[in-house]
């Protein structure tokens, strides 16, 4: 084969069927890769200096990621800080007094640790009692820097999965939207995003309780999810697939029946980048499929692809249509 | 940039100092992302490829041992992500692929080839000594006192003898210049063939 033609193939100057041609080329020997690796090396140095990335807008981005998380830090650190303060004066002022602990706790209490994950970041996190917490994109989990005696709370917003440290004395709860979830130690995911219509508990392994302060406290089995709408008095529960219950975690986005709008909601938080819906008829598309740790080029040609989908990538936004 | 140079830079950056980091981003980014690019062949791939570099960079900046220069560590670096995601093999839902996990098993052979990695790693520190070379000849001085020998603005100032606004402005043009210039390269370097 000729040098040129493998250059084109680079270039991506070739019509698909020649494309497949030179890539059996170069994979049906050792001589033949070796000429490709070379040339390809040349033509990658050949692009050096030439401006291809907005370096600008993602070295802000980085600042971003790195201020945020300083100012978890200095939060922190001025939480602890704060708590050793109030500590301390609590036991030279109430010295004498028997109560001194549970005003400390109480104090201590309220200053909770807040850890926020952005679009398309998400995050692990190990609370104090061990606990697992994976994070996922666009979420919050506040919860206080010790646990005090009797019980382990948990605030989230967004999406996470738990894998509770066993502790019977300590029962662990996690409060997202309406919905409280009480377990002792076990694994499950919650979701309860502000624009999703219900907040949904799915247990993996292990016993919780789910309730509100309308609903009474109702067991799920592993594999089961609650779901619950805002403002009703009605968990729904229904199986759900070890896959499905996790599929986040392991990079995949599964959708059953799903409005597209929900989809792109998802994607959005997942890739951090915008859609615009640019046809009416999408509104009422329902997408079924999964998206196995693809990136956004490969997740916008399956849908094109297995929906007819078309797409327009501008610089802010990406346009359906 | 000589070794020593880029040893300062390193220094900076181990050191905390944002700025030094900033150019070390500015110095690098671009091309990083040419080489994840053309072997990834995936846009969004190649620049998370190229931020994860520098988040992880920056976040294990005391614990860096670098031996040889920074243009060699940044390389490998993005050698190796990219690597472990062409190893991968992904699962895609359409007719693609075939041809994908042909394309990314033949480039993860020719981004493995030792030669190829010797020729990408030379010309990307090649590439930035030119682009410095290019600066205006004061804004020149500034950057290298500033960035590649570790002085502060106040002492690149007095060595320099110009005031420390002088140096401010002069940093801003050098970063700025460092980007618009690298189209000049498109002249002098044409394409294979």
């Amino acid at each position: 084969m000729k040098d040129e033609t493998i250059v084109k193939y680079i270039r991506e100057e070739l019509e698909d069927n020649e494309r497949q041609e030179v890539m059996r080329w170069i994979a049906s020997s050792e001589e033949h890769q070796k000429k490709y690796n070379f040339l390809k090396a040349q033509h990658t140095v050949s692009g050096f200096n030439r401006p291809a990335l907005d370096v600008e807008k993602i070295y802000s981005r980085w600042k971003k990621h790195d201020k945020k998380q300083r100012q978890r830090k200095i939060l922190l650190r001025l939480t602890s800080a704060v708590a050793i303060f109030v500590l301390m004066w609590f036991v030279v002022d109430m010295l004498p007094s028997s109560d001194t602990k549970k005003d400390v706790v109480n104090t201590k209490e309220e200053k909770m640790v807040e850890v926020v994950t952005p679009r398309g970041i998400s995050r692990e996190i190990v609370l104090p009692d061990s606990t697992h917490v994976v994070l996922n994109v666009d979420s919050r989990l506040k919860y206080p820097p010790v646990f005090k005696d009797s019980i382990r709370e948990v605030f989230l917003t967004g999406e996470a999965y738990f894998e509770v440290i066993k502790d019977t004395r300590l029962p662990f709860i996690v409060h997202a939207g309406d919905m409280n979830i009480r377990v002792l130690g076990t694994s499950f995911n919650v979701r309860s995003y502000s624009g999703d219509s219900d907040t949904r508990t799915t247990l993996v392994e292990g016993t919780v309780e789910v309730s509100s302060d309308d609903v009474a406290p109702v067991k799920l089995k592993p594999l089961q999810a609650a779901m619950l709408n805002h403002g009703q008095t009605q968990l729904k529960i229904k199986e759900v697939s070890r896959e499905e219950a996790v599929s986040w975690k392991e990079g995949k986005l599964i959708f059953k029946e799903t409005p597209l709008e929900d989809v792109l909601e998802d994607l959005e938080r997942r890739y951090d980048v915008q859609f615009e819906i640019g046809s009416a008829v999408l509104y009422d598309y329902l997408f079924t499929g999964t998206f196995d740790n693809l990136t956004i080029d490969e997740v916008l040609r399956v849908l094109k692809i297995s929906s007819s989908i078309n797409y327009k990538k501008g610089k802010e936004k990406i346009t359906l249509y | 940039m000589t070794q020593a140079n880029s040893n300062n830079l390193i220094y900076l950056v181990k050191q905390g100092d944002e700025r030094a980091f900033e150019t070390l981003y500015h110095l690098y980014a671009n091309n990083l992302f040419v080489i994840a690019k053309s072997y990834l062949r995936d846009d969004y791939l190649a620049e998370e490829v190229v931020q994860d570099i520098f988040i992880s960079l920056w976040d294990r900046r005391k614990d860096l041992h670098i031996r040889g220069n920074m243009g060699g560590y940044l390389f490998k670096m993005v050698k190796n992500r990219c690597l472990d995601i062409l190893r991968k093999p992904r699962k895609l839902v359409s007719m693609e692929d075939e041809a994908t996990l042909l394309e990314n098993k033949i480039n993860f052979k020719a981004l493995q080839d030792k030669e190829a990695s010797f020729l990408l790693e030379e010309e990307l520190e090649k590439r930035i000594e030119e682009a410095v070379a290019l600066l205006p000849k004061t804004c020149k001085k500034v950057f290298l006192k500033t960035k590649m020998d570790g002085l502060n603005y106040k002492q690149t100032a007095e060595e320099l003898h110009i005031s420390v606004k002088t140096v401010e402005s002069h940093m801003t043009k050098a970063l700025k210049h460092m980007r618009l210039h690298l189209r000049e390269f498109l002249s002098c370097f044409s394409l294979i063939g």
